[in-house]
């Protein structure tokens, strides 16, 4: 029960649409007079409450689907439900109702648009406009096959929505702790706070990375230059560079097995080319 | 880009009022207005997209084109019969359509200003969804999937985060969401993350208050002056809805594009709207109830589109209804109607444990 509860509460986060929510199923369950609405808008989203905060019911639901059982309150017709009953109240009150309704309603929420993870578009993508500048500079030219490239463990998100020409040595999938993605030195190296040229170079020439991003920000420990990269280019927070050592994909006769990471990454039997 | 932006249009908004009319067909006027014609349309439209693209996705993931020929030849066959089926109709029974939109009342200048207002916060959501960037970590996997998709015509076979080969990723597989926003990609030559992040918002949304107000039409019949409040109050909820990251509200405002958001609001709330007209008193033992029990059946098939889990939430929902109103009619033909249009769901869950 306590973990229904705390969910329940994670939910509901700082808002009041949760007692809103019950006040309305309560305020129905005495007025609506048609017993089919009534049926369906409360008796029907009780049942599903109760449900939710059942032991068993959430052991049975976590074996389906771990870790998404708050998905279970989607069912729950609130909105349409709030703004049925506040209707209701404000009866033949048009004006004043509507006013001192709407103000209740927003002050009870959060608005959507001053979320942190939200902002004004900076491109038709919207994406952030540097990730784009620095894609621009390391993606194959027309014609060419694509590349590897190490960007930044704040930018992997972004990149291959923007050109999946570019392949990374490490994405999303390495950040999210619980997701188990296999060790990789090269994500491990740039998620410290200080980064080492040469095991820069060295990691970056085992995963067949032709070009890295670094953060102007991040303290370097050797040149990166004297490490057999060469500069470039740059945009207000990130550097890039090529790495000399590893050829581009369609400029090599030798025989180089561009996957063989692949098997320290991800284990055998995903070697097989795209 | 005109082009590409008129190929949405006529893929996103000429097409599914086609298709709608076909569930429109046997939904009785007054209550086949525009909106539903369009909601109906649209769930179809997806839920063919759904029907076509899973066999192909489990025999040939590597022939995206296969689908885009297969769904193209479809849309255009059904939509041809919609407004044959609406032609042949007009000319038996009249324009019933114009019934919807008499007016046999006074409207006040309040219910005026209280509609320009809910269409005008309606308006500035969808503004907002073309003007704002959301971030969020799973775009990296939906969005570069239907990138994907449209870049090597393969289905679920390279890994999205990096772009290595993988084997088919059947939990994602099932919901092809992704490969929806490819195949509008395919056709209207517009990049996907341009069509999930700037498009879909514009169209989702309203959408959503579509069956928002085919929800207050039920509810508010008696006296329908309250309904623009009823929306503008919708409207709040929605745009205030961001108490926390899990609410259903925030994944509409967030991150529309994706199958989640579609299914916690769309899917669900159609649900919800689809049993009220199925169980309302005025089409109690009437025939044309049948366009809802399949327009019903077909939002199913959109919810497994949508996410894999929606096949345990929706089953859910649909049973704790068939439930409640076998008890409350004292019919356990109810429950069985209901269960009927949960097959879809059942046979997607078949295949993810078969496969």
């Amino acid at each position: 029960m306590t973990e229904t509860l705390e969910i329940l509460k994670a939910y509901n986060g700082t808002g009041y649409y949760g007692m809103l929510f019950i006040a309305s199923l309560l305020y129905l369950y005495f007025t609506e007079e048609d017993t089919h609405t009534k049926k369906i808008l409360v008796i029907v989203p009780t049942v599903i409450q109760i449900l939710f905060l059942i032991p068993y019911f959430y052991m049975i639901y976590n074996k389906l689907d771990e870790g998404t059982y708050y998905r279970l309150l989607w069912l729950l017709p609130t909105t349409l439900v709030i703004a049925y009953t506040a209707c209701k109240i404000i009866d033949t009150h048009t004006r004043l109702g509507v006013i001192v309704m709407a103000v209740i309603l927003a002050l009870s929420g959060t608005i959507v648009y001053a979320g942190s993870n939200v902002s004004i578009a900076e491109n038709e993508y919207n994406l952030p406009d540097e990730v784009i500048e620095l894609a621009d500079m390391v993606k194959p030219d027309e014609g060419r096959e694509r590349v590897w490239a190490a960007f930044p463990p704040l930018l992997v998100h972004y990149v291959r929505q923007y050109t999946t020409d570019i392949m990374l040595p490490f994405g999303r999938d390495s950040l999210v702790d619980h997701w188990n993605a296999p060790m990789n030195p090269l994500f491990d190296l740039y998620m410290e706070p200080t980064m080492d040229a040469a095991k820069l170079s060295e990691y970056a020439t085992k995963y067949y990375c032709n070009y890295v991003i670094v953060e102007k920000s991040k303290k370097v420990i050797g040149d990166i230059e004297a490490n057999n990269f060469e500069y470039v280019g740059e945009t207000a927070n990130y550097t890039v560079y090529q790495n000399m050592l590893v050829p581009f994909w369609d400029d090599t006769d030798e025989v180089v097995n561009f996957y063989s990471f692949t098997d320290e990454l991800y284990g055998t039997g995903n070697t097989s080319e795209e | 880009m005109i082009i590409s932006v008129l190929l949405l249009i006529l893929l996103l908004v000429v097409v599914p009022l086609f298709v709608g009319l076909i569930p429109g067909y046997f939904i009785r006027s007054p209550r086949r207005s525009l909106p539903t014609i369009y909601i109906c349309g649209f769930l179809s439209c997806m839920a063919l997209f759904q029907i076509v693209c899973v066999p192909v996705v489990l025999t040939k993931p590597h022939e995206f084109s296969l689908v885009v020929v297969i769904y193209s030849c479809v849309l255009a066959a059904l939509s041809i019969v919609g407004i044959t089926l609406a032609v042949v109709e007009r000319k038996l029974n009249g324009n019933r359509y114009a019934e919807v939109y008499k007016l046999d009342r006074v409207v006040s200048k309040d219910e005026i200003v209280m509609w320009i207002l809910a269409i005008l916060v309606i308006f500035i959501q969808m503004v907002m969804a073309f003007v704002t960037q959301c971030f969020d970590g799973d775009d990296a996997y939906y969005v570069v999937q239907s990138l994907l998709t449209v870049e090597t015509d393969t289905m679920y076979s390279i890994k999205p985060y990096t772009g290595l080969s993988t084997s088919l990723d059947l939990r994602h597989a099932l919901a092809t969401m992704p490969m929806w926003v490819a195949y509008l990609s395919r056709i209207s030559g517009m990049h996907p993350t341009i069509i999930s992040h700037s498009c879909l918002g514009v169209v989702l949304i309203p959408l959503l208050y579509m069956i928002y107000y085919q929800c207050g039409r039920l509810l508010f019949r008696k006296d329908i002056r309250r309904l623009p409040i009823f929306l503008i109050f919708v409207s709040i909820l929605y745009v205030f809805g961001n108490v926390s990251i899990y609410t259903n509200e925030t994944f509409m405002m967030t991150r529309t594009w994706q199958g989640k958001a579609i299914l916690a609001n769309i899917c669900i709330l159609a649900v919800t709207w689809l049993v009220l007209e199925i169980y309302d008193y005025e089409n109690e033992g009437k025939e044309m109830r049948i366009g809802y029990w399949v327009t019903l059946t077909v939002t199913n098939v959109v919810a497994a589109m949508c996410s894999t889990s929606s096949i345990f939430l929706i089953g859910l929902l649909i049973g704790i209804v068939g439930a409640v109103m076998t008890v409350h009619k004292k019919d356990v033909q109810v429950a069985l109607r209901l269960l009927v249009t949960c097959v879809p769901l059942l046979i997607y869950a078949g295949i993810f444990l078969m496969v």
